[in-house]
């Protein structure tokens, strides 16, 4: 088997708040391979964007910590790093872009001169990296990037500012990218555009793509492989064809039976009662448990472990039972 | 004292009872809206804000207890509590701070009674002064906000949401009010006016509402297209409902940080104005007056400077208790802070 | 059956405020949009950012005044009448926005909230009487009578939502406008909301214009639909045709930009990664 790229193993981060410690990502493991896309599926407040800013380690400060775990880069441990260490891999193996393009971008520089940057971050020439930038700008799809180069980022739609922020993430060619919710913001047909692009550019750099969003549909158009998170754990991890076809824990079948359709038309959606427990007090026990369907009482006695079923992975004691009880449904 | 003088002390007393009752009442409902209730608690775990809070409250309380006065009878002049715990006999002249005589005559003279910060020129004991000083500040600060802030939200309001010529008109006149320079045009109005107390809060009050104003406008316009507002809108709500039940509340912590701020800005144009020599007057005890005076004694030998200190340093202490509070209270009300 | 809203060859223009210099012409967010809803259903207006669906959906309620064109609720116009009769039509047309954090005022109560439109109108004859309507509303929309007390700031998205869906109900409204309803929320949360919207439906029987564009909740929910691009209807049709056979190009690609939810059946290809936005 050929060594992941990104191997995280059972990574914790906690969130100094006012109310008390909160573990936002409490045991979280998943392995990235070279050339593939894994997303890490959930809803607010599962913990999946502290995941991403915990492997680049750019945890809000004061507040936010990396307790334990590792996160292997190509076999090198990421947390053990010192800031100018981390700081030599990022942009340049690892590359970030987020959600909200606008606020990542500086209002008071040229695009060209943002992108520029980002290739200058990591050796090389004024001039290489001018030039680079024009190519980048081009090859993320810009019709005129001589134009867009000496444009601010308030005179660019939604679409472009994306498109440049993964200009700026590729500039070192970097073999996993990180994208956290990169097309929430953005229109429907403009999301496609985006994520047809990343694929393209996955396809021929052979990069690795971590993908953080809460859109099911983004999930199956682009993930070869799912880890679902729920309160801060991964409840269900496999290749996306099992989630999607064969879902084994409660929560990912609760999901996809929410979501509206042509075919539930005329019906009530499938409704997950209750709410997220807040994350300074997590329950005993599993945590969805309070809004499970299949809940027996040992559910909340302790932690439900991982178990392999199927070429999936389930964090559920039911698992089987549930599976049972749907074949005879 | 007969019931008719009971009466009728009980009756000068009613408006500031009132006043002091109504603030406590109004601190009192706050505490249940969440984001007061939010500012307190920060407020409350702020050293720097509990210290500007207790020297305010002394300020305040000297400030009440110099309103409250009565009259023992019918031709004595009314005196209030400060008068009564602090008026010392007038000395001949100067006397330094906790001196035992007096000072620039030819021949000093034995000081009657103890005067902690000394006497001024006829004799008055500084303390004393200095006392009264504090009822002259809140007294011009208050009553000058009191002309100032209805002017500014009013015409705020009005020009961030409905707009139009009502904006542009609004807009022209406080940028013709706010080009010229305060004190001109304190001193303009007051000389019109004719000095006094009352003329110089209501100038006060005319030239200080612009920069209320354009803050209330600024606010208004960032609210007026929220959806809540919209939402209001679509239930039928009227404009003035609008304006006094949804905006001006979501107004209150940005007036209120303003009006802190301006209340110590105008205690201190009350010293200038004085040092111009259109001050309220020599009979009212007041810092100004007090500052004023240093221009003569400070050249005499010897230099008399406790007039000068400590009114300067009761100055100095309100305006400074007051900015910390403006500053803690921004922080406390910051609504980014709020669990969302 | 005369339709319960109908807008005619509406126009919104907005000029940039002038000033001294001459000013740039007006830009136009709709040009000329016409459609009818009829009693009981539920009227689509999908579009992308700039298409103007939100600005159609003000001009609907009233709180925008058209450049040209009119606004019929129930055959009567909305814009140049006196006060009183558009503060009678006023309640029969609410909103829902699509932010739960912006709709409601942080500083009034839920019974504050709930309780303004019933004092606006003069529905229930006293402050008690208010109450019990105010318990009822927050009833219907699975919210406990605790909340009447509390702050918004108090609640998650999707409960501050289902508050404001009980506004608009408390002046018991005929019509409803949904702006986005569901679009800051999560999944979960969205399925609660779409249920109890279809359920207030039924039950109350309203009408619906729901603007959105999430193409799957249009598909669940939506009678008819009214695609608009650049200010524009570019297509209508009922719910089946658009989503069966689409005539317009614009309703095409909108349609092959949806992401799937079956991984065998991808809808992306590489040719729509070069940009035209």
């Amino acid at each position: 088997m050929i060594e992941p790229v990104l191997d995280v193993r059972d990574l914790r981060t906690y969130l100094k708040t006012p109310r008390g410690t909160a573990w936002a990502v409490d045991g979280v493991s998943f392995t990235l391979a070279s050339g593939k896309t894994r997303a890490l599926v959930g809803e607010s407040g599962c913990g999946k964007s502290m995941v991403a800013l915990s492997i680049v380690q750019l945890l809000p400060e004061p507040a936010g910590f990396v307790d334990s775990g590792q996160v292997l880069l190509e076999g090198n441990d990421l947390l053990d790093l010192t800031w100018n260490e981390m700081r030599a891999h990022r942009g340049r193996d690892l590359a970030m872009i987020f959600q909200e393009p606008m606020t990542s971008l500086n209002p008071v520089f040229t695009i060209g001169n943002q992108v520029a940057e980002a290739v200058a971050a990591h050796g090389g020439s004024k001039s290489h990296a001018r030039r680079r930038a024009l190519e980048l700008l081009e090859r993320v799809g810009i019709e005129a990037p001589e134009r867009v180069h000496g444009q601010y980022p308030h005179e660019l739609s939604g679409g472009m500012r994306q498109r440049a922020m993964i200009a700026m993430a590729l500039a070192n060619r970097p073999k996993v990218l990180i994208a956290d919710e990169p097309t929430t913001a953005l229109d429907v047909t403009v999301q496609a555009q985006i994520l047809a692009l990343i694929r393209e550019i996955q396809d021929e750099m052979g990069m690795a793509v971590l993908l953080i969003t809460h859109d099911l549909g983004v999930v199956a158009e682009m993930a070869d492989d799912v880890s679902v998170m729920y309160a801060g754990h991964v409840v269900e991890s496999g290749p996306v064809r099992a989630i999607f076809h064969h879902p084994q824990h409660p929560y990912t079948r609760d999901l996809l039976e929410s979501l509206p359709s042509r075919q539930s038309r005329g019906r009530d959606l499938a409704v997950i009662e209750g709410v997220v427990p807040g994350a300074t007090d997590w329950p005993t026990g599993c945590r969805y448990a309070s809004r499970c369907r299949f809940r027996v009482d040992a559910c909340e006695a302790s932690g439900p472990p991982m178990i392999a079923r199927d070429a999936a992975e389930v964090r559920c004691i039911r698992v089987d039972a549930i599976a049972q009880s749907e074949a005879t449904r | 004292m007969t019931a008719g003088l009971l009466l009728h002390n009980a009756w000068a007393n009613a408006p500031p009872v009132s006043i002091a009752g109504v603030l406590v009442w109004i601190v009192m409902r706050s505490r249940r809206e969440p984001l007061w209730a939010e500012a307190y608690r920060r407020l409350g775990r702020s050293k720097r804000a509990l210290g500007a809070i207790f020297v305010l409250s002394l300020c305040g309380g000297i400030v009440f207890l110099d309103s409250l006065s009565w009259q023992g009878s019918r031709v004595e002049e009314p005196k209030t509590v400060v008068d009564r715990l602090f008026d010392r006999p007038f000395e001949r002249t100067y006397s330094e701070p906790m001196g035992s005589a007096t000072v620039g005559e030819v021949t000093p003279h034995r000081l009657l009674g103890k005067h902690v910060f000394g006497t001024d020129s006829v004799g008055k004991d500084v303390f004393y002064k200095v006392l009264k000083g504090f009822r002259t500040a809140f007294a011009i600060g208050g009553l000058a906000c009191l002309v100032a802030v209805p002017i500014a939200v009013t015409l705020g309001l009005s020009a961030g949401y409905f707009g139009g010529v009502i904006d542009d008109v609004v807009q022209y006149t406080y940028t013709v009010f706010g080009s010229i320079p305060d004190i001109l045009l304190i001193v303009a109005l007051v000389l019109m006016l004719g000095q006094g107390l009352s003329s110089i809060c209501l100038a006060m009050g005319l030239t200080s509402w612009v920069g209320l104003c354009r803050l209330v406008r600024g606010e208004t316009l960032k609210h007026r297209d929220r959806e809540y507002v919209r939402s209001a809108r679509a239930l039928g709500a009227s404009h003035g409902r609008i304006l006094v039940v949804h905006i001006l509340p979501n107004l209150l912590p940005v007036i209120i940080i303003s009006v802190t701020l301006l209340f110590s800005g105008l205690a201190l144009y009350e010293t200038i104005l004085a040092y111009l020599g259109v001050g309220v007057g020599s009979n009212f005890g007041s810092w100004g007056n007090m500052i004023d005076s240093a221009r003569d004694e400070l050249t005499r030998d010897p230099s008399v400077w406790w007039n000068l200190a400590f009114s300067s340093g009761a100055l100095l202490v309100m305006v400074l208790s007051l900015n910390v509070l403006a500053d803690a209270l921004r922080d406390a009300i910051d609504p980014r802070l709020r669990t969302e | 059956m005369s339709p319960v809203l109908k807008v005619e060859n509406l126009r919104k223009e907005f000029r940039a405020r002038g000033g001294l210099l001459k000013s740039s012409p007006p830009h136009v967010a709709v040009h000329d949009v016409s459609f009818e809803v009829e009693q009981g259903q539920t009227l689509a207006l999908v579009g992308e950012s700039g298409s103007g669906k939100s600005t159609v959906a003000l001009m609907a309620l009233g709180l925008l005044q058209p450049t040209s064109g009119r606004v019929l609720f129930q055959g009567r116009s909305l814009i140049s009448i006196r006060w009183r009769e558009r503060l009678a039509l006023r309640r029969n047309i609410q909103v829902v926005f699509q932010d739960p954090y912006g709709s409601l005022n942080a500083r009034m109560t839920v019974r504050e909230t709930l309780t303004e439109g019933m004092i606006i109108h003069g529905i229930g004859a006293s402050a008690t009487d208010r109450d019990a309507r105010a318990r009822e509303l927050l009833a219907d929309v699975n919210m406990p009578a605790e909340a009447l007390d509390r702050y918004p700031h108090e609640f998650s998205g999707g409960q501050r939502q289902r508050v404001a869906i009980a506004r608009a109900l408390s002046v018991e409204p005929t019509f409803m406008v949904l702006d986005e309803p569901t679009s800051a929320l999560d999944v979960s949360v969205q399925s609660q909301v779409l249920n109890l919207l279809r359920k207030l439906q039924r039950e109350h029987g309203l009408s619906f214009l729901f603007i959105t564009h999430n193409l799957a909740v249009v598909e669940y929910m939506a009678d008819f639909v009214c695609v608009m691009k650049e200010g524009r209807i570019v297509e209508r049709g009922n719910v089946e045709k658009i989503f069966d056979a689409p005539a317009h190009e614009y309703t095409r690609r909108l349609l092959r930009s949806i992401p799937s939810t079956d991984p065998d059946a991808r809808r992306l290809d590489s040719r729509i990664a070069r940009s035209w936005s």
